[in-house]
């Protein structure tokens, strides 16, 4: 088990971790991309990185026999779609947005506490979820993260996600050819 | 007078593909103007992003959308720019059109469907008519679709089957999944008739074009081998080979300019850099789909033409219609079935390549309240389409909430694993009315600063009765199958991949736009060779018989023309 599988797999143990080393174990490539200059991803803060990859290992966490959110790539997947040029800026924007309601709900619903998102435990975590679905704005946001999730576990490794197709793998989907090369990815035709 | 070319083509699908072919092969000059890019076998990958979830062969909506207008549970209207929906009536905008993108499920209409109103009779608050040619001026050219576009199938006999010149198919049947056999014998158990459905798939290498390679994804997806019958590989291809066709890819037709006289004396595009540019031909063909054929037409105001091209009728935009009908679904657990079964059923990449027609006409007095014969129509059994994210998204939508953790990979697991889902997809007439039509909105205009379409969609009850009784028997038979979680449903939203009417056919230019030659009654250098010249659309997808008719049509301009040039048709 690598550093960065170690570290999300972890869990609540996200807490004890400083939000910089899970954000630049995930997304390695965060200062060197080149594009974050331009692209409306260049808002994002290391915390809202951390409230994503949270998120992404609760609503899809790794079990011993299927992949989950480390294993398929889901934050770097979901990164480069943000960090796309040709991605529309309301995605970013929206995606945003959504991650700060999430951490000023949280503080809000945990009143005195004042405890963050990212140090919740899991059954913690799962209640603020399920309360942060009842918004409106919250539910269209699960539903992208969960959308992004899917789509990194089933997509085209070509983009990023779904490593050696551990997705297609674990449910026995049977991909089509031709596969995408890298000079024919979607944006680049 | 000299002219630039010969005839140009708006367009490049289905509707145009033909005329291409033909008037280039004819050693006439042609001129192709199509909006999209010009992608080859080369550019088409089996990758879900590109083709289903970024739409990567139609227009950003932030540029191009279109308004919707449809009606609400009490009568009233409402409408609203797609761009903030989920809606999206683009198609394919590359060479090819969306014939590209297509299943390839080709039936022919029968000799009825070419006159319905006389067989059937009206029906309260529709706009049927007959049309003003038969099923006989169209034979001729259903089968040289067959020949030259390239339709693999096998004739069988069966109720409804059609009158052929050809006895079978040029082509025999594209590989079929173990579990048509399934289909067949829970038909035969019933007392219906199964049988292959015809596919506008090559089958075996011919024509200058390789044979299907059963990579499992098909509809909606782009052809790697050319095997798909599309208006680029199986016609355009052809006519660029004359050296008398030239394509101009990314051309966006902005304007059709008409004299004093009323004929089309220009055409006024811009190019992918933003630059404009005008061309002149002896004729002119408009096939850019019927909602956006429409919408060009009432844009290209002129002298004689106030209210829009070819619209001193009134009637451009009117009586648009899509496919009617109904869906369902089942599926064959595994825990069901013998291991060597379920090896069968796992099996990936064949097609299912199942109809049936046993309905096309119905009689049930209980539903339609009296004893007379209604259309019916065709019940067409696929896989359900294996877009992996698209069939993952619908498993997070729990009764009490969203799914997610490891309720959510638990039901992933068995939707992937658990069993093989079989589709049904129903076909009946989309009857016309008054309220389905497309007009240009009063607000909301295109990055080139032109109004966009505005379509108004009506539902009649008779399209929903029709698909009801559709539904219900594709679910006996998907029962029979010993198929589980069956459901089966008439739809009222409109498939907005199959569009046609917006410029309907006739005698009489007081109610039809186009002559029965597909000449624009009051525009004698105009011809319209998309859907949009359907009156009545027929219980199929409407592409074979658009095929057909562009075919029909192109044989007009060359007789108009004075005849072949060169003898290599």
């Amino acid at each position: 088990m690598d550093r960065r599988t170690f570290i999300i797999r972890s869990g609540s143990a996200f807490a004890s971790v400083s939000a910089s080393a899970v954000v630049h174990a995930v997304i390695p490539h965060t200062e060197t991309s080149g594009v974050l200059n331009t692209s409306p991803v260049k808002n994002y803060k290391q915390a809202d990185w951390l409230t994503i990859a949270v998120t992404q290992n609760h609503l899809f966490p790794s079990d011993p026999d299927a992949p989950g959110s480390v294993e398929i790539n889901a934050l770097t997947y979901l990164h480069d779609y943000l960090s796309n040029p040709f991605t529309d800026p309301a995605d970013v924007e929206f995606i945003l947005s959504g991650t700060r309601l999430l951490q000023t709900f949280t503080q809000q619903e945990n009143g005195n506490t004042g405890a963050a998102y990212t140090d919740l435990s899991i059954e913690q975590r799962e209640l603020i979820l399920r309360q942060f679905e009842k918004l409106p704005e919250g539910r269209r946001w699960l539903v992208n993260i969960l959308n992004y999730l899917l789509e990194a576990l089933l997509t085209d490794p070509v983009y990023g996600g779904n490593p050696n197709g551990i997705g297609w793998q674990w449910l026995e989907h049977r991909a089509g050819d031709p596969h995408p090369p890298a000079n024919k990815r979607y944006w680049l035709l | 007078m000299s002219h630039d070319y010969d005839i140009c083509v708006v367009g490049s699908g289905a509707g145009a593909g033909p005329i291409i072919y033909t008037l280039a092969h004819a050693g006439y000059k042609v001129l192709v103007l199509e909006k999209g890019p010009w992608y080859t076998e080369q550019d088409y990958f089996k990758d879900e992003l590109k083709t289903s979830l970024r739409g990567g062969y139609t227009p950003d909506l932030r540029d191009e959308q279109h308004v919707v207008e449809i009606e609400n549970d009490d009568g009233s209207w409402r409408n609203f720019p797609t761009h903030q929906s989920s809606w999206n009536f683009w198609n394919g905008n590359v060479v090819g059109g969306s014939s590209n993108f297509m299943s390839g499920f080709f039936h022919r209409l029968k000799p009825n469907d070419f006159k319905l109103l006389s067989t059937y009779g009206p029906i309260a608050g529709t706009n049927i008519v007959d049309w003003p040619i038969s099923y006989d001026d169209m034979e001729p050219y259903y089968d040289k679709v067959e020949k030259v576009v390239g339709v693999s199938g096998r004739v069988i006999k069966h109720p409804f089957q059609e009158p052929r010149s050809s006895a079978d198919f040029p082509y025999p049947p594209t590989a079929e999944h173990p579990i048509a056999q399934h289909i067949d014998k829970a038909c035969e158990r019933l007392g219906f008739h199964s049988m292959p459905m015809p596919r506008a798939i090559l089958s075996q290498p011919a024509l200058n074009r390789k044979s299907c390679v059963y990579s499992g994804f098909c509809g909606s997806y782009g052809c790697a081998t050319g095997a798909k019958s599309s208006s680029r590989a199986a016609l355009i291809d052809s006519a660029l080979t004359t050296g008398n066709c030239e394509l101009r890819p990314e051309s966006m037709v902005t304007h059709i300019h008409s004299d004093k006289t009323g004929k089309v004396s220009a055409i006024e595009y811009v190019d992918k850099q933003g630059n404009k540019h005008a061309v002149d031909a002896k004729i002119y063909v408009v096939a850019a789909q019927a909602i956006e054929t429409a919408r060009l037409l009432l844009n290209s105001t002129g002298p004689k033409h106030p209210d829009g091209l070819a619209n001193n009728s009134g009637q451009v935009g009117k009586n648009l219609i899509f496919a009617g009908g109904g869906a369902g679904s089942g599926r064959l657990s595994y825990d069901k079935f013998s291991a060597e079964q379920v090896s069968e059923l796992k099996q990936f990449g064949t097609f299912v390549n199942r109809s049936i027609q046993d309905w096309y006409e119905i009689r049930d007095k209980n539903l339609f309240k009296t004893d007379a014969p209604q259309k019916g129509g065709t019940i067409d059994f696929v896989h359900l389409h294996p877009n992996p994210v698209a069939r993952a998204n619908r498993q997070t939508r729990g009764n009490g909430g969203l799914l997610w953790g490891k309720p959510l990979k638990d039901r992933l697991h068995e939707h992937f694993t658990g069993g093989r889902y079989i589709k049904v997809e129903a076909f009946c007439d989309w009857v016309p009315t008054d309220n389905s039509h497309v007009s240009l909105d009063k607000k909301i205009k295109d990055k080139w600063g032109l109004p966009v379409a505005k379509i108004k969609v009506d539902v009649h009850v008779q399209n929903l009765k029709v698909g009801w009784y559709l539904a219900n028997k594709s679910g006996d038979v998907l029962r029979e199958m010993g198929a589980d979680n069956v459901i089966s449903f008439a739809s009222g939203v409109p498939p907005t991949n199959l569009v046609a009417g917006s410029c309907r056919f006739g005698h009489n230019p007081k109610t039809s736009v186009l002559n029965p030659d597909c000449q624009a009654h009051d525009v004698e250098n105009l011809y319209v060779t998309d859907g949009s010249f359907m009156p009545t659309g027929g219980s199929v997808p409407h592409t074979w018989t658009i095929y057909a008719n562009s075919f029909r049509v192109a044989d007009k301009i060359v007789a108009r023309f004075g005849g072949v040039k060169k003898a290599d048709v």
